[in-house]
């Protein structure tokens, strides 16, 4: 089963909601939200839509109505699904309290259900009810899915708190489940027909027995036969019954046996009489077929006299026959003397002919053959020689022209070519004249520039050294300004000093004084002075004017020594500006007597001012300039030159002189060709007129000469072939001549020779006759007659000869078989065979009846036999159903206890358990593994107990003992195994799609990431799995999510992929 | 400059029923020296800092200490991106007040990727964390309904960061998921790491990231380049898993001179306790001697070569070696399973005559004489026939 879209009305908390699973595109989903929300709503919807029931027992669907709707709406569900190539479509509306449409109070609305099957899908959606009331659509489903609600919740839903129910449900609950799920019906029909077959053979064997008893009625008794005797219960033991019939069967045989021997016995008696009477009537038939044959040999001895004369004509034909071969030599060479002689006329005819065309052809060939046709000829062929010859020389002339008219193109060349040369070499001289010039040039204006520059130079010196010289006296000037300042701070500071002094001193006297009036103030007369003692105070200090603060004092005086020191400091600092001053002076002083060129006594007091020097700076600058200038020129000039060389330079070398001596050598050369070829012309000019002069007919253009020699080579060629003809032909006459001869003279001998012959065969014809002693007429007479005549003859003459024969012989055999026999009495014969008959019949009848019986019992004998086989081999067939039934119903004495039911679900449940083994110990670390219980043999575990096997501990214990999340594992593994062996397994039920519903939080953190790796892993297997979480490891690693939004106004689906 | 490329740690993470919470504590201290000894530049932490996209608050706690002392005593600035592990939302939790401390967190996807820049002599080195994201999660955050697997997704993310970064300057990428550069190297992925996505192997492919001087990959555990040396996984702190057994574990620290001027070289991580498989009977295993070994703490997955179970085989082996996390059978099986004769009845279902006949034998202990199965067989057709 393959959810495809699920609407859902006013049903749990949402309001009207569809899920539409076909968006779902991953095997692995998960249906989350908040707690409330609704998750396992849509579980509850999809297994009420197919079952009429939520997913667990405890929901109870009438409770579903959802409080977002109004009382009016109406509940349902309506769920599309698929099962293999098919789709499905349920609608059901269950019992619910609804508002009257008219009017007050609520009405109650009955559950309504109804099942169609999709014929045709979106856009042209087709579908055709199948099921309309409760009853029939809860039948089509569970028929269609293969299973029921209890199932249904157990294997595909597994709903909250209740999916561990396959790994821990009892014994029989599993029996049931499993059974459900997988295809039972095969083993189920195998057991019930054998267990009918095995009845059917029971009643075949009860059949059998009671037809054994009838056949035995049909055993023919004779009176001595021990079987009558037999008892009744004797009877009733078919084996000692046979044996006794067999005994019998035996004796009766024999009897036959001797009754047969004396039928064989009479049949022979019978057989000799027989014999008897056939020898008798055989002898009398021969004696009158004796008779019969002498009286024809008496008749045929009446024609001897006719046959004589008709051998006789025969001999006669005979000896014709031997003469004919003479007779037909004769006439053939009669008819070969007419045939030689007409040949021998032919041929002297021809003879004739051929000699008359020889004459005609000798006249010809003489005519050819004379001395004046070939002296015709010799003239004709020494002019076209001639002809020819000029020809040839005109020809020549031609080339000879030409060869003359390209040497003088080429001496014209050679001679221009050379004057070019020539002038060259001349351009090149003058080239080089220029460049040697240039480099002169170049030397000495580089002298030049070498000694300007020096010069400017000194003076760039020079005009730094006054530079110098000015800056110096600028700094001597301030030397003597700061001198100046100094001389006036120092007499400044010293009148204040001074002033300072006078008014300190005046200020310390006051002080003292006012210290005495302090001291005088607290004299009183009587008590000594502090300062001397004294006790008489006659002019005790008065006190005066302002007070002195001591402090003040203090500070002034301390001002008064710092201006000292700063006084001393003055005078030091001029004291070395001093120095400097007289030093810097001396210095210039020897710069100013260089620069001038002079002695330092020379020195004016004007050149101590700066203008001077400053007018010296100008001028000198001035010369720099101009020599500046000239040194650029001659720069610039140089570079100029330079370049002009550099061109030349290139120039020269690029021109390089055409080779002459060759050229007027070789010019010499055609100048000896050419008179060379003028004289060749000339001599052959001399033999073209010769032969001109010679053959005038022709001409003496080249055009007529060659019409005339062409015209002569034509007329030459005709004349040949004449004559080759001519003397063809006569040859050939003559020779044929010959032939003809010879011809008519072999005739004539062949003539002669047949004439002869015909002499000699005539002769041997005569003799022929004499010698058989026939006339001429009567061998034409006799040679006549014909081959058919001949052979009646021939037969008419045998046939008389061989009637002859056949009678002698048949009268000869027939005295033979006689012999010395005599007639015999047949009468009597007949009477001894009608007695020996009737004993024969009589032994022949007792025989005849004992053999019936014999058959009649024999047939018994099988017919019991087969009967009593047939019972035995029923007996042990009962025996093998038996044999088969027991194992099937588990019911075998001393063997494990297992019907074939429960041993195909034990090995489905192995098959389970296998699959989920697979996710169990992937989860658990294979720490974990599942097995069936218990050994087969003890009648308490049966097959189909699990036990948990744990590799940590190496023991089993049931599953019932494992942890909350252990179980989950186990469950979860259970489940994923279950649909798979589902999947995989031939026919069943389809488990396309499963659901979980929680578990998942009794996982820890390990378990659960292996958990959903696992989960994770099973996408190949073309089934879904749908979890219901709303764990957050979960949501973050499940993409495919159904997200149930929980909203004041009910629950919203979103499909997330 | 220099970085330090690190990821998957998983902190928090359990194995069997144990902690790993000390066996962390003590190799994030080693990671501290690495860092105090190198002085990188910057750290970077490819995903699944967390096992748990809801951490312990001992997991936390460590992290706090960790993050404390490089961001507050060694003053190193961290970039740190959410992996298929972590709660991404809950990573990012405050993260403007991080970023001012220098702790950028990176945990969910957003458009457009804000890059870090940091700087050296050479000038300015960006930073571009992509954290992970799911393609579904994707398409709706992107809108774009094209990017149906991570390959298409990855494209689309790199062609827009290509549109904002400046290809003269030097670009980093983070980013945690499977990147391979060919289909086969999908064999060398771990048990450990979840696959992350329903289905085959969907994963995208390293030839998509050329554009970046330094691609730093977290996912895969073993550390290891993904085609060029410049694409690598830095591989987890720890062994997570015993298909990691044989794996070294380290981080990656890399040396960015020039544009185009890259060094690699890692550093190895030695841990409290290793993971361990031991195979061998339960007598050998269990020996007196047994007690001499070194390293009994270790993690150890048992796997005994007994062939039949032993009672109590956890028990005993706990005494010798106190961390077994795991017990396996190699031999048990596939024996057990071969001695069962109603073995896949699904094969034999399909053809009832042969499954009476086991049936038969099983009962009888005997197999039916040429009679019976002459019976059997013709019955059998019978009834299949009329079904």
């Amino acid at each position: 089963m393959r959810p495809m879209v699920l609407r859902m009305n006013c049903f749990g908390p949402f309001f009207a909601e569809t899920v539409d699973f076909t968006r779902l595109n991953r095997e692995l989903f998960l249906i989350t939200g908040p707690t409330g929300s609704g998750k396992t709503t849509i579980f509850d919807g999809i297994c009420y839509a197919l079952y009429g029931e939520s997913s667990s027992q405890t929901r109870a669907v009438r409770d579903m109505k959802s409080h977002f709707a109004d009382e009016e709406a109406l509940m349902s569900v309506d769920f599309t699904f698929a099962l293999g190539a098919e789709t499905y479509r349920v609608v059901r509306i269950p019992e619910q309290q609804r508002k009257k449409q008219r009017g007050e109070g609520l009405t109650t609305q009955k559950s309504e259900a109804q099942l169609y099957r999709v014929t045709n899908h979106h856009p042209n959606y087709e579908e055709k009810l199948l099921e309309s009331d409760i009853k029939g659509v809860d039948g089509y489903i569970s028929e269609l899915l293969g299973m029921g609600v209890g199932e249904f919740r157990q294997i595909v839903m597994l709903p909250q708190g209740e999916f561990s129910k396959l790994l821990q449900s009892n014994e029989k609950e599993r029996t049931a489940l499993l059974k459900s799920i997988f295809r039972f019906d095969i083993f189920k029909a195998f057991g019930k027909k054998i267990e009918e077959e095995m009845k059917t053979c029971g009643e075949t064997l009860s059949q059998l027995k009671t037809r054994g008893l009838s056949e035995i009625d049909h055993i023919d008794f004779s009176d001595d036969d021990r079987i009558v005797q037999m008892s009744e219960t004797e009877q009733a033991g078919t084996q000692r019954l046979l044996s006794l019939l067999a005994e019998s069967l035996e004796k009766d045989e024999k009897r036959l046996r001797a009754l047969n021997e004396d039928v064989e016995r009479q049949k022979i008696n019978l057989e000799q009489i027989n014999g008897e009477i056939r020898d008798g009537e055989e002898l009398a038939r021969h004696f009158d077929e004796l008779a019969q044959k002498r009286t024809e040999r008496e008749n045929l001895e009446d024609q001897r006299p006719v046959i004589a004369e008709i051998q006789k004509t025969l001999n006669s034909y005979q000896q014709a026959l031997r003469v004919k071969p003479h007779a037909y030599a004769a006439e053939e060479a009669e008819n070969a003397v007419a045939k030689q002689q007409a040949a021998a006329d032919k041929a002297r005819e021809a003879a004739e002919h051929g000699k008359a065309a020889l004459e005609n052809l000798r006249a010809e060939y003489e005519a050819v053959m004379s001395e004046a046709w070939q002296q015709e000829t010799a003239a004709l062929t020494s002019e076209q020689e001639s002809l020819e010859e000029l020809l040839n020389e005109m020809k020549g002339k031609e080339e000879l022209t030409a060869q003359k008219k390209i040497a003088e193109e080429q001496k014209k060349s050679l001679e221009a070519r050379m004057a070019k040369a020539k002038a060259a070499a001349e351009e090149k001289e003058q080239e080089q004249q220029r460049y040697r010039e240039l480099e002169k040039q170049e030397l000495t204006l580089q002298n030049e520039i070498t000694e300007k520059s020096g010069k400017l130079d000194g003076f760039n010196r020079q005009l730094r050294d006054i530079d110098d010289i000015q800056s110096a006296l600028t700094a001597l000037d301030g030397i003597e300004k700061r001198l100046e300042a100094e001389r006036k701070q120092y007499k400044t500071l010293k009148s204040s000093i001074n002033a300072e002094a006078k008014e300190l001193r005046r200020l310390k006297e006051k002080e003292k004084n006012q210290r005495a009036s302090q001291l005088a103030k607290d004299l009183t007369s009587g008590s000594p002075c502090p300062v001397c003692g004294s006790v008489h105070h006659p002019h005790p200090a008065e006190r005066t004017g302002d007070s002195v603060d001591e402090n003040v004092l203090e500070a002034r005086d301390e001002a008064l020594s710092r201006k000292k020191e700063t006084l001393l400091q003055l005078q030091e600092r001029g004291h070395g500006d001093k120095r400097a001053q007289e030093e810097e002076k001396k210095k210039l002083q020897k710069a100013m007597a260089r620069q001038l060129n002079i002695e330092v006594a020379e020195l004016r007091k004007d050149m101590w001012i700066p203008a001077y020097w400053t007018d010296k700076h100008k001028a000198t600058a001035q010369n720099c300039k101009v020599l500046a200038d000239v040194l650029e020129a001659g720069k610039n000039q140089l570079t100029n030159i330079r370049r002009e060389t550099e061109l030349l330079q290139k120039k020269i070398a690029a021109k390089t002189p055409d080779s002459l001596e060759n050229a007027a050598e070789e010019r010499e050369q055609l100048t000896v060709n050419i008179a060379g070829l003028n004289g060749q012309m000339i001599t052959m000019d001399a033999r073209i007129a010769q032969i001109v002069k010679q053959w005038p007919a022709a001409g003496d253009d080249r055009k007529s000469i060659q019409i005339r020699k062409d015209e002569l080579s034509a007329k030459l060629e005709k004349r040949r072939v004449h004559q080759q003809e001519i003397t063809r032909d006569y040859t050939s006459c003559k020779e044929k001549m010959a032939g003809l001869s010879a011809t008519l003279d072999g005739a004539n001998a062949a003539c002669i020779q047949a004439i002869e012959r015909r002499e000699k065969m005539t002769e041997a014809f005569d003799a022929a006759l004499k010698k058989e002693g026939l006339s001429k007429e009567v061998y034409a007479q006799r040679i006549q007659l014909s081959r058919e005549t001949i052979a009646a003859y021939e037969q008419k003459v045998s046939d008389y000869k061989s009637g002859l024969d056949t009678l002698a012989t048949g009268i000869e055999t027939l005295l033979a078989k006689i012999g010395d026999a005599r007639p015999v009495d047949l009468p009597l014969l007949f009477e001894k065979r009608d007695e020996a008959q009737k004993a024969l019949e009589t032994c022949q009848e007792q025989s005849f009846r004992l053999a019936q019986k014999q058959t009649n019992n024999k047939k018994q004998q099988d017919v019991i036999t087969a009967l009593y086989r047939e019972e035995q081999a029923a007996e042990s067939t009962l025996g093998v159903y038996k044999t088969l039934n027991d194992a099937i119903a588990g019911k075998v004495k001393n063997r494990p206890k297992i019907s074939l039911e429960r041993y195909i679900l034990s090995a489905y449940l192995a098959d389970i358990l296998q699959a989920a083994n697979l996710f169990l110990s992937k989860m658990s670390s294979g720490r974990y593994r599942l097995e069936l219980a218990g050994d087969e043999i003890t009648a308490s575990a049966r097959g189909l107990a699990i036990d948990v096997l744990d590799a940590y501990t190496g023991q089993r214990r049931s599953a019932n003992t494992l942890s909350g999340g252990e179980t989950f594992m186990a469950a979860l593994s259970m489940a994923l195994g279950l649909s798979d062996t589902v999947q995989a397994s031939a026919g069943g039920i389809s488990l396309e799609t499963i659901f979980i519903d929680e578990g998942f939080s009794t996982l820890d953190p390990e378990a659960l990431d292996a958990a959903i790796n696992c989960l994770l892993s099973i996408n190949e297997s073309g089934r879904s799995v749908g979890l219901i979480s709303h764990v957050e490891e979960l949501k973050e690693r499940i993409d495919t999510k159904i997200e149930i939004i929980k909203t004041d106004t009910g629950s919203h689906i979103e499909i997330d992929v | 400059m220099k970085i330090i490329h690190t990821s998957d740690w998983h902190i928090g993470r359990t194995l069997g029923e144990k902690s790993l919470l000390d066996d962390q504590s003590f190799i994030l201290t080693q990671f501290l020296e690495i860092i105090k000894r190198e002085k990188p530049d910057v750290i970077l932490i490819a995903g699944d800092i967390y096992d748990r996209s809801v951490p312990s608050k001992e997991a936390l706690q460590l992290a706090d200490d960790v993050f404390s002392e490089i961001i507050l005593s060694c003053r190193i600035p961290m970039i740190v991106i959410g992996g298929n592990h972590d709660g991404r939302e809950r990573l990012e939790f405050s993260g403007g007040i991080l970023a001012k401390q220098g702790l950028h967190m990176a945990g969910r996807y957003t458009e457009p990727v804000s890059p870090v820049t940091l700087s050296d002599t050479r000038g300015e080195v960006t930073f571009w964390p992509v954290p992970f994201v799911k393609p579904v999660e994707y398409r709706h955050l992107a809108g774009d309904q094209e990017s149906r697997d991570y390959n298409a997704m990855y494209k689309q993310i790199t062609e827009k960061i290509k549109g904002q970064m400046d290809p003269k300057k030097r670009n980093i990428l983070i980013t945690h998921g499977l990147i391979l550069s060919t289909g086969e190297d999908a064999e060398t992925i771990d048990d450990s790491v979840r696959p992350i996505e329903v289905g085959g192997i969907d994963f995208a492919s390293a030839a998509i990231f050329e554009d970046f001087d330094y691609v730093a990959l977290g996912h895969l555990h073993r550390p290891q380049r993904v085609g060029k040396e410049e694409v690598r996984y830095a591989g987890s702190l720890l062994k997570y898993s015993f298909s990691e057994w044989n794996q070294k574990k380290s981080v990656t620290i890399i040396e960015l001179g020039k544009k185009g001027d890259v060094h690699i070289k890692t550093e190895d991580l030695i841990p409290k306790r290793n993971l361990r498989v031991i195979a061998g009977k339960i007598a050998e295993l269990t020996e007196i001697s047994a007690y001499d070994n070194e390293n009994r703490d270790d993690f150890i997955k048992i796997v005994l070569t007994d062939d039949r179970m032993q009672i109590n085989a956890m028990d005993k082996l706990r005494q010798i070696y106190p961390n077994v996390l795991e017990l396996t059978y190699a031999n048990l099986a596939d024996e057990h399973y071969r001695q069962n004769s109603k073995k896949a009845i699904k094969e034999k279902i399909s053809k009832p005559t042969t499954l009476f006949e086991d049936f038969y034998t099983f009962i009888y202990n005997r197999p039916m004489n040429t009679e019976e199965s002459a019976i059997v067989s013709r019955v059998m057709g019978d009834v299949e026939r009329e079904l």
